[in-house]
């Protein structure tokens, strides 16, 4: 009896301190590292997004500014102490969203971020003083007197940093997008550059060479640039594939999204960034919209575009030639075998090493740009076991410009689509005791020097003004990227416009690029449609798309 | 007034603290959710004003002209929910209960049956999905190629479409078995052995068993079975989340990965919210007095029901 009820006791305790687990779910700090041994110091605790960029300029930027503020003075602290918190799921959407209020990290450096629910709750800091008035040249020597960070922001929609005060209170963080990147070392060795006399050849192999001397013009229509060799326009590009015949591109078919979202740059290319921005803002004259009625295009003219008009924007013709260009390689059967099961990293493996493993490697991969970080992990494999020629540092591997949709687009400036919602701001739970020093981090971080050291250590550029002195010193990866940041338009999908904002469903991006409607069939993917059985053409696509999207928004 | 001993005001407070936890996590994320979802269901968000603003039942319009519009994505998703239920009950309820028999009547091999349909219950969905993936992808074609001289793809790469719905069901159905034959087999062993003993006495066979004595004395439980799934045909994912991420194509949606994608999507604002809310409510305004009548058609139907 009395050993029952001690048993019964015993157990009833145990349960209680189980169901008392459950308090750990209630609030409480969502951050982990605190450093006890700098309590003599001020503590800058950084939240990062530690997706594909890891924190390999993060931990750059910790190392230079606490050597640079290491005799800091706040109150009885001496020096500073960055302590980067790296998480990806806490630092991104809704979960950074609900947890912000609770944390106890100063700075984020994030991902996926709807910016206008941060700033209309409150929950991240004015920093337009950090933005428009701290003069970079007291972080940066090599900064002119007066440059503001401001002064360098190459993003456009820079309102859409700002809250209703007109006050900036956020930073764009990367500048991302999803494109073709190839193996220059492939390239080069099997004459995959398009020679200067190209167009005049009518055999498919007299149009290739291997003399980078002899190189056509690219699509920047330039002799002695960049992009020297590579297809000029989409026909170039097929030409290219069917003269690479077994050395194809690879993608990571689990995730199909990755080429609606190259289709995206694709889109932004042919429309130029002031056409693109009408997608967005519902503001303005639209120039390129189109009618296609059985293979014939029929400019529409000029439109005014206002909110309630804003479904004719699928008419656009850089929307059409997306689809033309997604439909004639579906045709080409120019895929990896493995392209259609590989996740992103499969893709990413299978590219860094079969060369090393067939004849002929994969020679072009869609991916986001932000390749070169999130394969280390392959590239240091393939150095592992096929030596320091496949190392990341020495690998030869770069982002393709994009092709133009047609000869008369040959020479225009490229555009390119930002996606991925990535910004930095402040925490408004950081300390005033410790404000001063935290918005020095953020204007430390944004100074030529650290927009240098982001491109070379991550291979991506940040969409702000910055010269790399030396761009020799780089990975071919981070040399093309930055060659694309200084020669291209990047235009984000950010909208203040209270109109697309109350319809974000229909405006999201992934509905409102290639989302299409087909005889009572919906589409999600223009790629995915034209690669299975039934697919629909491109006319017929096309229409769909505004047929989509002008019945969503007249509900 | 009798008195209460201090060893009873002791058990009350012990009791309490015990069970006050649950209360207020039910009170706050069942009760509270669901009626902040009847607000936002009526509400709509403006984005210039950062607030949400009565909108009568628009929203509930806008959703029911969707499900009106052919090629909705809407619509396709509420038809996706219901085929998968439809399949998964007409081929994965006789089979679990069939193999939850076999395991009852200690037949052959019974023991390897027992524990091979439960072991996908203790495994992570996650990790089931993977393998049944590499099963669907590689191993499949190959079997097909080898046994029956037919080149397929893969059920579920980007480019069969048309085969990744069946292979969803297909997943569906295998590894549901767990719990349902765990369940079964469990009501199968209350039945009073006499009971069977006297009928095989009189010479019954294991199929009229089965009909006449072991189905009726497991209804109760066949009938939760199917009152919970009817219930819960709008909320199931169908694991497409764990499939595809957030690329699936729209012919495989169902409304609980419609639901889920949206809301867990990069850029999901309040405005969604509203709209997801709604869906929510209209679809259980529509399951409600289905699962109603579901029930009481099982109740009116139940063998072991005394009337």
């Amino acid at each position: 009896m009395i050993m029952k009820k001690a048993t019964q006791r015993v157990g009833s305790a145990v349960l209680a301190l189980v169901a008392s687990l459950q308090l750990t779910a209630c609030g409480g700090n969502i951050d982990l590292k605190v450093d006890p041994s700098s309590s003599t110091k001020t503590v800058i605790n950084v939240g990062n997004y530690y997706g594909g960029l890891k924190d390999y300029w993060l931990t750059e930027m910790e190392k230079q500014f606490e050597a640079a503020y290491s005799d800091y003075v706040n109150g009885d602290k001496v020096g500073v102490d960055v302590v980067i918190d790296n998480n990806k799921s806490k630092y991104s959407g809704e979960t950074l969203l609900t947890g912000i209020k609770a944390s106890n990290n100063d700075v984020f450096f994030t991902e996926k971020v709807n910016l206008p629910d941060y700033i209309s709750n409150g929950l991240i800091v004015n920093i337009n003083d950090v933005v428009t008035e701290y003069d970079l040249h007291d972080y940066d020597s090599s900064e002119s007197v007066g440059t503001t960070i401001e002064s360098k922001l190459t993003m456009g929609e820079k309102d859409y940093l700002k809250g209703g005060d007109g006050n900036y209170y956020a930073l764009p963080f990367y500048e991302g997008y999803y494109t073709l990147m190839y193996d220059v070392a492939l390239f080069e060795e099997n004459g995959y550059y398009f020679a200067s006399d190209y167009k005049q050849q009518q055999n498919l192999a007299d149009k290739f060479t291997d003399d980078l001397d002899n190189l056509s013009d690219g699509p920047d229509g330039e002799s002695g640039t960049y992009d020297d060799g590579l297809p000029a326009t989409y026909a170039d590009f097929y030409d290219l594939l069917k003269y690479m015949s077994d050395t194809p591109i690879t993608y990571p078919g689990a995730y199909m999204h990755y080429w609606l979202r190259f289709m995206f740059n694709l889109w932004a290319d042919y429309e130029g960034a002031e056409q693109m921005a009408l997608n967005f803002s519902l503001d303005g004259t639209a120039k390129t919209l189109i009618d296609v009625d059985q293979g014939t295009i029929t400019p529409i003219g000029n439109t005014t575009i206002t909110d309630s008009n804003a479904a004719i924007l699928q008419k656009q013709a850089g929307k059409y030639y997306a689809l033309e260009f997604v439909k004639g390689l579906a045709g080409l059967n120019c895929f990896s075998s493995n392209a259609g099961g590989n996740t992103h990293t499969d893709a990413q493996n299978e590219f860094v090493w079969t060369k090393y493993q067939k004849s002929k490697g994969v020679a072009i991969l869609l991916d986001g740009n932000w390749f070169e970080s999130e394969a280390t992990g392959a590239f240091q494999t393939a150095a592992i076991s096929y030596g320091a020629e496949a190392s990341k540092a020495n690998s030869r591997i770069a982002i393709m410009p994009l092709p133009k949709a047609t000869e008369e687009k040959v020479g225009t400036k490229s555009t390119y689509l930002g996606t991925n919602n990535s910004f930095c701001f402040i925490n408004k739970n950081c300390k005033e005791s410790k404000m001063d020093i935290v918005k020095k981090f953020v204007a430390f971080c944004h100074t030529n020097n650290a927009l240098v050291k982001f491109t070379e250590k991550t291979g991506m550029a940040r969409p702000f003004e910055y010269t790399i002195a030396d761009p020799s010193s780089l990975t071919e990866f981070a040399r093309s990227t930055y060659n694309i940041h200084q020669n291209s338009d990047v235009v984000y999908p950010y909208s203040t416009n209270s109109y697309v904002n109350d319809h974000s469903t229909v405006f999201a991006m992934d509905n409102w690029s290639f989302t299409s409607i087909i005889n009572s069939t919906p589409y999600e993917n223009p790629f995915t449609a034209f690669i299975n059985a039934g697919a629909p053409s491109v006319e017929n696509y096309f229409k769909g798309l505004y047929t989509k999207q002008n019945n969503a928004l007249k509900k | 007034m009798e008195k209460i001993s201090k060893k009873r005001i002791g058990e009350i407070i012990f009791y309490c603290s015990i069970v006050i936890l649950p209360i207020v996590q039910f009170c706050i994320f069942y009760i509270g959710t669901n009626l902040n979802s009847f607000r936002l269901a009526f509400s709509r968000w403006s984005s210039a004003d950062h607030k949400y603003y009565a909108n009568g039942f628009k929203n509930f319009s806008s959703i029911i002209r969707d499900l009106k519009t052919p090629g909705s994505v809407l619509l396709l998703s509420a038809k996706n929910s219901v085929r998968y239920y439809f399949w998964t009950l007409i081929i994965g309820t006789p089979l679990a209960l069939f193999f939850s028999f076999y395991i009852y009547k200690k037949m052959r091999g019974h023991a390897f049956f027992q524990v091979m349909l439960f072991l996908p219950s203790i495994i992570s969905n996650i990790v089931l999905v993977l393998i049944f993936k590499y099963f669907a992808n590689n191993a499949f074609p190959k079997v097909m190629s080898s046994i029956a001289h037919k080149e397929i793809q893969g059920l579920l790469v980007s480019s069969s479409v048309a085969t990744h719905f069946p292979a969803i069901i297909a997943y569906g159905v295998i590894f549901s078995f767990g719990t349902n034959v765990l369940l079964y087999s469990g009501a199968m062993a209350k039945i009073p052995p006499e009971v069977v003993e006297a009928a095989e006495l009189d010479g019954i066979t294991p199929l009229k068993e089965f009909f006449f004595i072991t189905f009726p004395m497991v209804f109760s439980t066949f009938s939760t079975f199917i009152v919970v799934g009817v219930a819960g045909v709008f909320v199931n994912q169908a694991s497409l989340y764990s499939f595809f991420g957030e690329g699936a194509a729209y012919q495989d949606y169902t409304i609980g990965y419609y639901i889920y994608k949206t809301v867990n999507g990069a850029m999901a604002t309040n405005a969604d919210y509203c709209h997801l809310s709604t869906v929510g409510l209209l679809f259980s305004f529509i399951t409600i007095p289905i699962t109603i009548l579901v029930r009481s058609l099982l109740n009116r139907i139940d063998p072991t029901e005394v009337r």
